[in-house]
């Protein structure tokens, strides 16, 4: 195959775009929204703006500040900052902030970091930073020990310079299995970012000495991205802060009708809540899904889905899931409520598509495959789905018997009142294959929605 | 531009930009999370979009700097190397998508935008930052190493 030909299937395969491409905009939504665990993204078939109308910034001034934090300078920004996080506009509220005031400046760059909120999982900065007076700044940051060795396994964003009132804001996580040290060297790049808003016909600035035309490629040294300042911080943290949590191992179990899910621990810390769950391996279907939430002794609803991270396996049979803090709330009496379930019974992992009489095929109850449309040896497959706004496809076996996974997946809700409700009709591709029936892979075979949910007290 | 605009306008771009990222991080699971992230971004910073007919743009410099932060943040489990340039006969010995992958990061970035996202010089220029002259002397330079024959006028 020459390389023409391969460019063109390059092309092809680039348009098949994975299912969880579709459900991008809901991923979004979630992080953005202050409250509400969304189950998927569904359309009208006339528009998304029905549905988008939800997409909505929350910024509430109204609740009482503490004294001590009323007398914060740039609290404005700061909390125009952490408007998206109720986690960490709630840790201000509570005094859990730790003015810093720190300023290193190099070669015509500076950077102040002001404020660090934080607990054993999470640090978070805000700052501000300029490179020649322009607050055009963009911030790379690397993290390590007081002594420059690593700090295990982390996760961490980059900073883009803020919008006009508000501070830029660092946030990074440590894993679960790792320590939050006292001292955290902070290393910022410092890149500056072109004004993209300039107006229309004003002209490119003419390229500095690192840009130009390559006379001889061979002769001409690489260009790297360079930036022009690297600033370190020695954060000196709290101790106080990086303890702050608490503990509950329940061992509790908990019986959804027939399939035992053991709840291992609730770790409540000011950033997040996080639940240790573990299957009982005698189940006869392994867990896709929960959706739930967190009750206070009074029946509240005090924790729910939160931003970023909301699970990840620890192990064959444990799973990490996260929600909102509920550190500020009163614990006594804390209940997990679980409203819904999807399980992948081990038994009917597998389906089968009948593509001549879609009636006959085995699927998950309230999906039914509808339509099956062939072009060549690519085949579309509409389904009516009647219980959820997600995928319930993982991948099918190609003629040869091997497992692909489905790369593309589209979705369109047919409820005209709520599209955010079923049913959906789903529709998804299968490419080069000529067979009668297919074998699917599933990620869940059944939903079940309790009737009353189930209560776990925790405390 | 109103938050409800832009997600509907982010939506309309989110293939374009998985496909950015999945050609230059390699892996599904890494391209899906980087498209939220810069998605996320762009929300955040909204304000900041004076010209909303530079929104793709944007958005594509905010996917390839959360695409550079999650490689050096993933630098010591990436198992491949950047070519040297000089190495002709490497790239022209991988498959298209692995020599597209490994190509130095400035001749990465103008191939991945022009030849498989589809924008034009000029917009390729604003997402990168740098002259229109640049980006034509780097995707003839990549395409030579991709030994790959394609018009340099090629648009969306």
């Amino acid at each position: 195959m020459n390389r023409k030909e391969e460019y063109k299937d390059l092309l092809a395969e680039l348009e098949q775009t994975p299912p969880a491409l579709a459900f991008t905009m809901t991923r979004v939504q979630a992080r953005s929204k202050k409250q509400r665990f969304f189950r998927g993204l569904r359309t009208a078939a006339a528009s998304l703006g029905g549905v988008l109308t939800a997409f909505v910034l929350l910024v509430n001034f109204s609740i009482p500040f503490a004294l001590a934090c009323v007398n914060l300078p740039l609290l404005k920004e700061l909390m125009e900052a952490v408007a998206f996080s109720p986690s960490l506009k709630t840790m201000i509220e509570n005094d859990f902030i730790q003015p810093v005031d720190i300023t290193k400046e190099a070669d015509g760059a500076s950077m102040t970091i002001h404020y660090l909120v934080y607990d054993g999982t999470e640090l978070n900065i805000f700052y501000s930073a300029d490179y020649n007076g322009s607050p055009e700044v963009e911030i790379r940051p690397d993290y390590f020990k007081a002594d420059g060795s690593d700090l295990g396994r982390l996760q961490w964003s980059s900073g883009l310079p803020p919008a006009k009132g508000e501070l830029g804001h660092l946030q990074m996580s440590i894993h679960s299995g790792e320590e939050f040290p006292e001292t955290v060297k902070l290393k910022a790049e410092l890149y500056p970012t072109r004004d993209y808003y300039r107006d229309a016909d004003e002209p490119i600035p003419a390229p500095s000495a690192s840009f130009g035309e390559w006379d001889d490629p061979d002769e001409i040294e690489r260009e790297k991205e360079v930036p022009v300042a690297v600033l370190e911080f020695d954060l000196e943290l709290d101790p106080r802060f990086i303890k702050a949590k608490r503990v509950y191992e329940p061992h509790v179990e908990a019986d959804l009708e027939g399939r035992t899910l053991i709840i291992e621990e609730v770790a409540v810390f000011p950033t997040g809540t996080r639940l240790v769950i573990r299957e009982d391996e005698n189940n006869d279907a392994e867990l896709s899904g929960l959706e739930m939430w967190l009750e206070d002794g009074r029946g509240d609803r005090i924790g729910q889905g939160r931003n970023g991270l909301i699970s990840s396996g620890l192990d064959e049979f444990r799973t990490n899931y996260w929600m909102n803090s509920v550190y500020f709330e009163p614990d006594d009496g804390l209940t997990l409520c679980i409203s819904q379930a999807r399980w992948l019974e081990k038994d009917k992992a597998v389906a089968t598509l009948d593509l001549v009489n879609c009636e006959k095929s085995t699927l998950p109850e309230g999906i039914t495959l509808t339509d099956v449309e062939r072009n060549g040896d690519n085949i579309r497959l509409t389904f009516r789905n009647e219980v959820y706004g997600g995928n319930f496809l993982s991948g099918w076996y190609d003629e040869s018997g091997e497992l692909r996974y489905f790369n593309q997946w589209g979705s369109h809700s047919l409820n005209e009142e709520d599209p955010s409700e079923p049913p959906f009709e789903d529709f998804t591709y299968i490419w080069n294959y000529t067979g009668d029936t297919v074998d699917i892979k599933l990620h869940w075979s059944e939903q079940v929605t309790y009737e009353e949910p189930i209560r776990i007290p925790l405390s | 531009m109103t938050q409800q605009e832009y997600a509907a306008r982010a939506d309309g771009l989110k293939s374009r930009l998985y496909r950015t990222a999945l050609l230059w991080l390699g892996s599904e699971a890494m391209a899906i999370d980087a498209v939220d992230e810069a998605i996320y971004k762009g929300l955040r910073g909204l304000k900041r979009l004076r010209e909303e007919g530079f929104l793709e743009t944007w958005l594509t410099r905010i996917l390839l700097n959360v695409c550079k932060d999650e490689l050096r943040r993933r630098k010591r489990q990436v198992d491949w190397e950047t070519l040297p340039e000089t190495a002709a006969e490497a790239f022209d010995a991988l498959p298209l998508r692995q020599a597209v992958l490994r190509l130095p990061e400035e001749l990465k970035a103008v191939v991945i935008l022009r030849y498989f996202t589809g924008l034009t010089q000029e917009e390729t220029a604003r997402a990168l930052d740098v002259p229109r002259g640049t980006v034509s002397t780097r995707q003839r330079r990549a395409l030579e190493l991709l030994r790959l024959e394609l018009s340099e006028e090629v648009e969306s």
